[in-house]
């Protein structure tokens, strides 16, 4: 069954790999087997979507119970008994792939994973496990000099490998990022249709798409971080699409310096966490339950055990732009539009949050409240900086670093189903919303939105499209980001309740939610409704075309219902009951112990707060930029510092300017004038040398060792040879050599024999 | 008396299920491979006899490969002594086996690809490697010091006129003089450090060989044995010969400018891998017998100690020596087989390096180093013949601005370079990286820091040659290289490329290669039988004591 995800996984590595060879022949081409290719990978991950969602349903008990865990434990074994048709799925459920790297996720060990397939192929062996040489050790310990050192004789896994492992979070993640990058490489060939380089622009989605989706299906650490710093270059590459354009590769360069920095923490967290637990897989590094498996978990101390989390969350810091490393993202939407959506917004920005999901155990209450604060501090203080953005795709940029640390704030405080469920809802409402707003641009020729208005008559299923993603953004019911921000409410409550010293940090999300829905509301009235402000760009303005209203009507449904399908009726479980199936023990135990059954109470009091946060800020829209009752100027002029500070985006670029980039650079010049003085004039003389010293050892082989040889040739032999003398002197002076030689070696022999 | 029962039941063990024969199968093929080309050669001188040749090996590989699978889900360990004890057929011996008659194929492709040599000397060529692989493949199985000396003449011997097959080149005739004499030499006394081994110990079974040194060792408990040095040091002059080891590596350039560049690479790869696979089983069996330790373990293995005190030095040195020389005097070369052979000297020099250190592992790194080693060293030289057809020239200055003429193989050859110079991701980077580990873990790090800065040094002549290529104007003739042959260049680059990204494999294979040195329980020791019935009576028990 893993291997539907496997094929999945590698068939838009093949479309890239066809289109970057063939790319010449190929040209326009490419935009097809790119859609075919993801197109099919979604296809296949919704059957295995569909085989998880009908897996037992009644095993997906919905979350919050204490008493989680056993009721799954009987669910799956009465379900295992009553229904014997399931059997045959139950045998495959247990079939972990190729190799046996697998952990058996069913009765043995308490299902809470009810399916995880797991396989892989081993790539490097760090360290020795038992293996050949362990054995004939083991079985003649006299042997131990002739073998070799010790290290490498050491027990325990160190094998790197590259392989998958399914479970329902993996399925659900898989699902989403296809169906989305299915939806945006559509939209794709109608916005990127007039670009000269149509064709590498689909051969880098390929690309991206492969990364992304090994990045999701990864068994272990070693493999995230490479698929980490593959969807790192395809943003890279992506961002600087227009590299034409000096500010586009600019921020390609910031992109991937500031992701770089944060790598860097991501880098020190795998190597304490590798040198600690000698493994990277996660099988091994958190047993079935969820928790930090107990056995390693004896080997760390709290301290190593911290910065590896901490680690691991600075790699998550450069990739989901949170606070301080978040000022790539706004830069970032010099990329293409669509690149902004699937890249910027959807997917691999929240592969950081993924990576903390999917870490969680490791996470000691140190590093999990470091993860709080960032998380807080991110969502607020971007949140701010939407609300005078004038760019439309920097207002949604703004907007997406926000609700990143949205999730990342919740994760921090144990809420596991929460964060992941913003994950899933943001992607679909966030991609939306970046498709309408390039539809805007598409149609209207800017990104600014003082030049806009007005125009819902010209576009109007842009316009209502982006209404339906609005709705969603700010919390409204029946909205699926309704149901995950009321859960991340709901968390974010319980945990005040229990933790009353973080109080100002959990205040942040409730106001958050109401600038979020004021910023999205003006964005909305700014763009479609007043009047119009230029009226030239309203005249040549013009609703996109099929090839990309469709997606975007495809996504609208997808952001509206992501997460209220039980209102339906349909017989699928409930985003949240999903996502709750899969939940970490370690997110419902120790300081979290109980927090999510609170949470669960906390509901009905959680929605009344978002909605009424969410209504405020709606409200105060509505009044400023549709109604007019208050002048924007009027409100700049009253408040010119805190306008200042937030239209200066809190001053990060400069204070970055003066801490960090003017530095680099002076030291920069520094380093340049020392390699052209110093080291280039060492380098020089040692090159120098060694061709003088080659020279040398080549006239002392041609002169001096060969000179001696027929020295000794004509010497010792003249006497005895006369007849072709140069040249059987020349030969036998060589035997010379090989008898001085053995002589010369037994005397170095016996010069160095130590008894 | 021989009856038909007696001869049946010999005919039985010789070619029964796991019988000697079965088990040679390898070499007898390649040895009727050579008995049919003769005969063909005898109706016609017209006859190519390449394709049969390489249908030999490929079918000779088969059968190297069918050992290998057989005795890889074996559940005993596979250690089988062949006729009588002459030669020893362990997971060693196969690997090196695959090893070689692989690259006797490859070599044999090569010559297809290059059209050297032509039709009417194929016969003679091919009946000269093949002859020459077989002897190889004795050399990586020998189990008795006589076997050693027969089958490094064996392997020797078709290389001397391999050298010197262009006869009308002077140079040529030159070089194969050269080698011949310095063979001679060097086969002398390595023969008379294996008669001194033989005299003192009684014995020219290896196994019991090792086992009668240790046993002598402790109950004499002599500080130094003189003669033990001298057998040792002369024997490592017969390998060193072999190897281009400095101070007996001056055939080594001549013979490389001389013969031609498919020759060359031959000598360089299958010569070399067959010495330093001698090499390996000769000193870990002489440190490495332990079965039936008639002493406590303590004093056994003072006395393995001991022994490797007296080899351990000698192969440290060398060498050292040797790699730092060939990476010196690389630099001036202007002949690109000249360059290239001091490369191979100094690559024999790392090897030896990981050698000295007298470890399983040390031999593990050896043996990856060496499929690493077949493939960028062939690549390299392969490439020489390629521009060699098109341009008749094997100078520095036949390579510049390749680039423009022959892209694929000037990128083909710029990752065999890079390769050899150690660059990741190539292979070239693992395989050293496994030899400096070696180094660092056993604690020689006077070698490690002479080995790094000899990787050092070695980028200068290396990036020369890439920039010859790359960054000169091309002289105004441009031939073309064929289809073919780059696409040969280009696989050989793809497996390097490969090995350098997904090493696991060959890794795992070389370890298991390289531990069944650590299985010399063939020793028939003191107690069991008396050391002088040893050598001519052959032990019928094949499948050790």
């Amino acid at each position: 069954m893993g291997l539907i995800w496997v094929i999945a996984t590698l068939v838009p590595l093949a479309a890239f790999v066809v289109q970057i060879l063939f790319g010449s022949v190929l040209k326009r081409a490419n935009a097809y087997i790119a859609t075919g290719a993801i197109g099919f990978s979604f296809f296949l991950s919704t059957m295995g979507m569909l085989w998880y969602a009908s897996f037992k349903p009644g095993v997906l008990s919905p979350p919050g119970h204490h008493a989680h865990h056993e009721e799954v434990v009987e669910g799956a074994g009465a379900a295992g008994h009553a229904d014997h048709s399931h059997d045959g799925e139950a045998g495959e459920a247990t079939d972990h792939g190729h190799e046996d790297a697998g952990h058996d996720s069913e009765a043995d060990h308490g299902p809470v994973n009810p399916v995880a397939f797991e396989g892989s192929i081993s790539w490097a062996t760090l360290i020795r496990g038992e293996d050949t040489l362990s054995k004939v050790l083991r079985e003649n310990p006299a042997l131990g000099d002739l073998i070799g050192p010790e290290d490498l004789r050491e027990e325990g896994p160190g094998v790197v490998s590259v392989g998958y492992r399914i479970d329902n979070i993996t399925a659900l993640m898989f699902f989403m990022v296809t169906l989305i990058a299915t939806c945006i490489h559509v939209y794709s060939m109608g916005y990127m249709d007039h670009e000269p380089r149509y064709g590498r622009f689909f051969a880098y989605l390929s690309l991206f798409c492969f990364s992304m989706l090994a990045l999701v299906v990864s068994n272990n650490f070693f493999q995230v971080f490479m698929c980490w710093e593959l969807v790192g270059l395809c943003s890279y590459f992506l961002i600087g699409f227009y590299y034409e354009k000096k500010s586009a590769s600019c921020a390609a360069n910031k992109a991937f310096i500031t992701n770089r920095i944060g790598d860097v923490g991501f880098i020190v967290g795998l190597m304490v966490l590798f040198s600690t637990f000698g493994t990277f897989s996660f099988s091994e590094i958190f047993t079935p339950e969820g928790m930090l498996n107990p056995e390693l978990a004896a080997k760390a101390d709290t301290f190593w055990l911290t910065v590896a989390g901490i680690g691991i969350f600075v790699g998550c810091v450069g990739k989901s732009a949170q606070f301080p490393l978040h000022v790539w993202l706004p830069d970032a939407m010099e990329g293409p539009t669509p690149v902004s959506a699937l890249i910027h917004a959807a997917t691999m920005v929240a592969a950081g949050v993924y990576l903390i999901a999917r870490s969680f155990p490791l996470f000691t209450p140190e590093a999990l409240l470091v993860i709080t604060y960032i998380g807080g501090i991110t969502l607020f203080v971007a949140a701010t900086i939407a609300i005078v953005a004038t760019d439309i795709k920097k207002a949604l940029a703004y907007s997406t670093v926000s609700q990143l640390g949205y999730m990342v704030m919740v994760l921090g405080i144990g809420g596991w189903i929460a964060g992941l469920m913003h994950l899933i809802t943001h992607a679909f409402f966030k991609a939306l919303l970046f498709l309408c707003s390039g539809s805007v641009i598409h149609g209207t020729g800017t990104q600014e939105m003082p030049q806009m208005g007005g125009l819902y008559k010209k576009m109007p299923k842009t316009a209502l499209t982006m209404l339906v993603g609005v709705l969603c953004i700010s919390g409204f019911p029946l909205t699926s980001g309704f149901y995950s921000k009321d859960a991340i409410i709901a968390q974010v409550l319980a945990y005040g309740e229990s933790n009353p010293e973080h109080t100002f940090i959990l205040l942040l999300p409730g106001i958050s939610a109401g600038i979020t829905a004021f910023y999205m509301f003006r964005l909305w009235f700014m763009t479609f409704v007043g009047t119009p402000r230029d009226k030239h760009v309203h005249d040549h303005a013009h609703e996109s075309g099929d090839l990309m209203t469709v997606p975007l009507v495809i996504l609208a449904c997808c952001a509206f219902l992501a997460a209220g399908v039980p209102w339906l009726g349909l017989p699928i479980p409930s985003l949240e009951s999903f996502i709750g199936f899969g939940q970490p023990a370690a997110a419902d135990s120790g300081q979290f112990a109980g927090l999510t059954a609170r949470a669960h109470e906390l509901h009905g009091v959680a929605s009344v707060v978002a909605s009424g946060c969410a209504l405020l800020g709606t409200v105060l829209a509505v009044a400023i930029y549709w109604k007019g009752y208050l002048s924007p100027s009027e409100a700049q002029r009253q408040f010119p510092r805190v306008y200042d500070l937030l239209i200066n985006k809190w001053y990060f670029d400069e204070i970055y300017r003066y801490l960090a980039v003017r530095p680099a650079m002076a030291f920069g010049r520094m380093v340049a004038w020392f390699d052209k003085n110093v080291i280039d004039g060492a380098l020089d003389g040692s090159a120098d040398l060694t061709v003088r010293g080659s020279n040398f050892e080549g006239r002392f082989d041609l002169g001096i060792v060969d000179g001696m040889v027929n020295w000794i040739g004509s010497t010792f032999f003249e006497t005895g040879v006369s007849l072709k003398r140069v040249q059987t002197g020349w030969l036998r002076g060589y035997v010379v050599t090989i008898a001085l030689g053995a002589v010369a070696l037994v005397a170095l022999g016996a010069f160095l024999y130590t008894p | 008396m021989l009856t038909t029962e007696s001869l049946h039941h010999y005919w039985h063990t010789l070619t029964g299920p796991g019988g000697d024969l079965r088990l040679f199968m390898p070499q007898f093929v390649l040895c009727l491979t050579i008995v049919l080309i003769l005969l063909l050669r005898t109706f016609s001188d017209h006859i190519n006899a390449k394709p049969f040749a390489f249908i030999g090996t490929v079918i000779g590989l088969l059968f190297a490969l069918w050992n290998w699978m057989s005795a890889s889900i074996s559940h005993e360990p596979v250690n089988h002594e062949l006729f009588g004890g002459m030669l020893v057929h362990d997971m060693f011996s196969i690997y090196m086996t695959v090893f070689l008659l692989a690259f006797a194929m490859a070599t044999v492709v090569l010559t297809m690809l290059t059209g050297m040599p032509d039709t009417e000397d194929s016969a003679d060529f091919t009946t000269l490697l093949l002859g020459s692989v077989v002897g190889m493949t004795l050399m990586a199985s020998a189990n008795t010091i006589l076997m050693i000396f027969l089958a490094v003449e064996m392997a020797s011997i078709p290389s001397y006129a391999m050298a010197g097959f262009l006869k009308a080149r002077r140079a040529s005739s030159e070089a194969a003089l050269k080698f011949v004499v310095f063979g001679g030499a060097s086969a002398g006394v390595m023969l008379y450090g294996l008669s001194l081994l033989a005299g003192m110990y009684g014995t020219i079974h290896l196994p019991t060989l090792a086992h009668e040194m240790l046993y002598q060792m402790t109950v004499t408990e002599e500080a130094f044995n003189p003669t033990l040095l001298l057998a040792l040091v002369c024997f490592v002059v017969g390998i060193g010969f072999k190897l281009s080891a400095f101070p007996f590596h001056f055939w080594c350039p001549d013979v490389f400018e001389g013969a031609p560049a498919e020759v060359a690479g031959f000598l360089s790869v299958a010569s070399k891998a067959a010495a330093i696979a001698l090499l390996a089983r000769f000193s870990l069996t002489l440190v490495g017998t332990y079965h039936h330790a008639p002493f406590e373990p303590e004093v056994w293995q003072a006395a393995i100690h001991a022994v490797g005190n007296y080899l351990s030095p000698v192969l440290a040195v060398m060498g050292a020596v040797t790699c730092t020389f060939g990476n010196l005097a690389a630099f001036g070369q202007t002949n690109v087989k000249r360059l290239l052979a001091y490369s191979t000297i100094a690559h024999a020099g790392y090897m030896m390096l990981a050698l000295a250190t007298l470890t399983v592992v040390g031999a593990k790194a050896v043996l990856f180093y060496l499929i690493v080693y077949f493939f960028m060293n062939l690549g390299a030289f392969a490439v020489v013949a390629f521009v060699r057809n098109v341009s008749g020239s094997e100078d520095l200055d036949a390579f510049s601005g390749l680039i423009h003429r022959a892209p694929v193989v000037t990128v083909a050859m710029s990752v065999f370079l890079l390769s050899l110079m150690g660059l990741p991701p190539l292979a070239g980077f693992v395989g050293k990286f496994q030899i400096f580990a070696v180094l660092y873990e056993t604690g020689w790090y006077s070698l490690l820091v002479i080995g790094g800065l000899n990787t050092v040094i070695s980028l200068f002549y290396y990036v020369n040659l890439m920039r010859v290529m790359i960054m000169t104007d091309a002289p105004d003739q441009a031939p073309i290289i064929s289809l073919p042959n780059a696409g040969f260049a280009t696989i050989l680059a793809a497996i390097v490329i490969y090995l350098g990204i997904l090493w696991n494999a060959p890794e795992q294979w070389s370890q298991i290669a390289s531990t069944s040195l650590t299985r010399p329980e063939r020793a028939v020791t003191h107690m069991e039988a008396p050391a002088a019935d040893l050598v001519v009576e052959a032990s019928p028990d094949k499948t050790g004591n």
